[in-house]
């Protein structure tokens, strides 16, 4: 973790595993809280940044997926690591599935991406 | 001399100081002349060289923005000063007879005064307790600072005893305010005349510091329009054509045909498409006509906004296609701290190119041109939005192969620009809010408030206004004896920081957190979301954003869906009245810990790879490898300490900030935030 700092200030910049960019100017500067914070920019960066591009890769997938089975149900907000759908009572199985599988399938880590699905009449019950 | 003198000078702040060199770099190159001289300061360079010029018979004018320069106003030396008024910069000339009108005395004689009275933003002590009005009266009377202590005896009461009391610091303080007039400096007046300028240097240092308004207003273009990197500093005169007649439009949508690319530029008014073959952007009136187009899935759309752009092609019944180039989100993947990626930044920063000189040239050529009667009718509503497909058309040469470079294509390609699709559907369909059940929500809200106003006034055994900041700050901090953490300007502090470090003083204070918490819930979500309900649609349209946060999150705003709050019950019943319409039911995922899984696989770190695999508790086997203990002996304490430790890395809290999450002791905390980091 030390090192990406390190690294981050010789190359300027800090990337996901998607190689998304983002430039930290704050290592280089002459004071100390400026570069404290570049530092964590560093070290966050790639895991904030990471879990951001697996989630709108996600929602492309869920949105092309709804699309080819020519669904009625709408996706209609991403809000933090949330995803919420409008879905017609009988496309509800078939929603279900296509979020939880399009969610979790998106990348293959080390470790396993788990998506927890939930219904509702109200955006509270469903969550 | 004076220790403190100038104390509160810190010396220049970084970025002051690393402007230096550059404004050096320039006067160099305008062959004007620097003069500096260790151990004096500025004012005392400009003060021996007025003089000096005034002992030359030179008519000189000092040009400076401090008023400690009054006193080498003289004849023939006068102070041009600016001045703000009304938010324009203004300058303003003082001579002796402004100086006699404004004082009350001689330029002299503002040294005896400073003496007096002295300057806290140079740290010249000066008498305490005489202030600039007195100091002035003292010195019209007496003259000079020996004049007044000759006549203390007519002084009385507490300013006799001051001046008494303090007549070592009112002759210091005389020498500190008073600029040295005979600095060790060299004096040629043939180096100190204006020369011409060296103009290709200054334009090649304006050149590399972008600044473009200055090689407008010096009148520094070249005659060739190609800049250093080849990048266009001005582009060819762009065509344009409205009007078009079938044929036209048939040709134009040949050439989009045969390129299997369209630039074009589309808001609510302007529909403009640029050609390459013609060098001509042609103004379509009728969208509709490129209907065809658009829904041709085999030609590429490169335009601004695109986003924007479903929508509005959506409603005028266009099921786009193929709309994967955006300037503005090519321009966000390139640089995500940018504020707003606008044509004029894009254009400024890729293409070298200022969208409003190139204007205002346009307009001075146009001006002298004879136009005829046939191209007055044409040229009628044109406006600067011609001028834009032509930017995208360049920008997307430029931006494609800069993301080609630095590897992020595939980013823009398969993630980012498949994406605008989906933020534009959601903004379009909009989600559904019960109305009434908002407005009761309000209500329920303004009783719950209403009871927190009552204990609020029975716990302080007073009755006041909450809202202001004073009136709260005087009851927390002066009745109540609170630990007063932080002050401001205008009093103390009672924002949330500094009341959650006093919550446990006093029961009052989460009362007036709850209340301030359910104020804002009131006014951001219940009365602030009712002006966002759509009346034809009755759903609210949150515009979703991609180019806004520097990590790469998605960010929404007219309302912000996104800082609803969750934490609260009473906050997390805000969404009950977020509905799906008639014969529709809500399906809801949430990914689990995405972030602690990410910094697993990014990590590397077996344990936390171990756990996630095996399903066990993330943050109980962080603890128990930080403590020691086995898994199943870790206490409730331990994993919330861990907890906080793996959610520190990730969303990069300072370990100081996570000691006082922890409210625990502060070393302590640095020691677990080590171990964990020494172990991933």
């Amino acid at each position: 973790m030390t090192n990406i700092v390190e690294e981050t200030k010789e190359k300027g910049y800090v990337e996901t595993l998607y190689h998304r960019r983002r430039y930290v100017p704050e290592l280089k500067s002459n004071n100390y809280m400026v570069r404290q914070f570049g530092s964590r920019v560093a070290m966050n960066t790639p895991i904030q940044g990471t879990a951001a591009d697996i989630m709108k890769i996600a929602m492309i997938n869920v949105y092309n997926k709804l699309k080819e089975n020519n669904l009625k149900s709408k996706l209609l907000v991403q809000v933090h690591d949330e995803l919420l759908i409008e879905a017609t009572l009988e496309e509800e199985k078939i929603v279900k599935e296509i979020l939880k599988t399009e969610m979790e399938n998106v990348i293959k880590l080390k470790v396993p991406l788990v998506a927890e699905v939930s219904e509702g009449y109200s955006w509270y019950e469903a969550k | 001399m004076y220790d403190k003198y100038k104390a509160n000078r810190k010396g220049m702040p970084d970025e002051l100081a690393q402007q230096m060199p550059i404004l050096k770099e320039i006067l160099k190159a305008m062959n004007i002349e620097i003069i500096e001289k260790e151990g004096y300061e500025a004012d005392d360079i400009l003060g021996t060289l007025a003089k000096w010029g005034q002992r030359k018979s030179l008519d000189v004018t000092v040009l400076t923005g401090d008023r400690d320069s009054f006193q080498l106003i003289d004849k023939n030396i006068k102070v041009r000063i600016p001045r703000t008024k009304m938010g324009k910069t203004e300058d303003q000339d003082y001579t002796v007879e402004k100086i006699e009108e404004e004082y009350g005395v001689e330029p002299l004689d503002l040294i005896e005064v400073k003496g007096l009275m002295g300057d806290t933003s140079d740290n010249i002590p000066g008498v305490p307790g005489v202030g600039e009005k007195t100091a002035i009266n003292l010195i019209k009377e007496y003259k000079t600072i020996d004049g007044v202590y000759e006549n203390i005896d007519k002084q009385k009461g507490k300013l006799k005893e001051r001046l008494e009391e303090n007549k070592d610091l009112a002759y210091l303080s005389r020498t500190l305010g008073t600029i040295n007039i005979d600095s060790p400096i060299e004096k040629d007046l043939n180096k100190l005349k204006v020369e011409e300028w060296n103009k290709q240097e200054v334009l090649e240092i304006f050149k590399r510091l972008k600044f473009n308004r200055f090689i407008d207003r010096f009148n520094l273009h070249e005659e060739n329009n190609v800049g250093a990197d080849g990048a266009l500093v001005c582009p060819l005169k762009i065509e344009y054509k409205a009007n078009l007649s079938k044929d036209e439009l048939q040709e134009i949508k040949e050439e989009i045909l045969l390129q299997k690319i369209m630039y074009y530029y589309l808001d609510e008014q302007n529909f403009i498409i640029y050609s390459e073959k013609n060098n001509t952007s042609y103004d379509i009136e009728n969208l509709l006509e490129f209907k065809d187009i658009f829904e041709n899935k085999d030609i590429l759309k490169c335009s601004y906004k695109q986003k924007e752009n479903y929508i509005l092609l959506w409603k005028n019944n266009i099921n786009a296609k193929n709309l994967m180039f955006d300037v503005t989100i090519a321009g966000y993947i390139l640089n995500s701290n940018i504020n707003k990626y606008t044509l004029e930044y894009l254009a400024n920063e890729y293409l070298d190119f200022n969208l409003e000189e190139y204007l205002n040239e346009e307009e001075i050529k146009e001006e002298n041109t004879q136009l005829n009667l046939f191209d007055n009718t044409k040229k009628e509503n044109k406006d600067t939005s011609y001028v834009y497909p032509y930017l995208i058309f360049k920008l997307y040469n430029v931006l494609t192969e800069k993301m080609k470079e630095e590897d992020s294509i595939d980013l823009f390609k398969n993630i980012e620009m498949p994406l605008t699709e989906v933020l534009a559907s959601m903004q379009y369909d909009g989600i559904y809010i019960d109305k009434q059940e908002l407005l009761d929500f309000g209500k329920e809200l303004q009783e719950r408030l209403e009871i927190l106003i009552k204990e609020i006034y029975e716990l302080t055994g007073e009755e006041f206004n909450i809202n202001s900041t004073k009136q709260l700050g005087e009851v927390l901090f002066e009745k109540l004896k609170l630990t007063a953490v932080k002050k401001t300007k205008t009093g103390y502090s009672t924002d949330v920081d500094v009341l959650e470090k006093i919550k446990h003083e006093h029961p009052v204070i989460e009362r007036i957190l709850e209340y301030r918490q359910l104020q804002k819930l009131n006014s951001t979500y219940v009365e602030g979301l009712i002006p966002y309900i759509n009346e034809k649609t009755g759903r609210i349209h949150s515009k979703f954003h991609q180019t806004v946060t520097t990590t790469g999150r998605i960010s929404s705003t007219d309302p912000n869906l996104q800082n609803i709050p969750t934490r609260m019950e009473l906050g997390r019943k805000l969404r009950k009245v977020f509905k799906p319409k008639e014969g529709a039911i809500f399906i809801d995922a949430d990914y689990s810990q995405i972030e602690l899984r990410v910094l697993a696989h990014i990590s590397e770190d077996k344990n936390m790879i171990d756990a996630f695999n095996n399903n066990e508790d993330i943050h109980a086997q962080a603890a128990s490898k930080v403590f020691n203990v086995p898994i199943e002996e870790v206490t409730k304490e331990e994993r919330s300490k861990a907890k906080a430790v793996n959610f520190g890395i990730v969303y990069g809290i300072s370990d100081f900030g996570l000691g006082e999450q922890l409210r625990s002791i502060k070393k302590k905390s640095k020691r677990i935030y080590r171990t964990i980091l020494r172990k991933i």
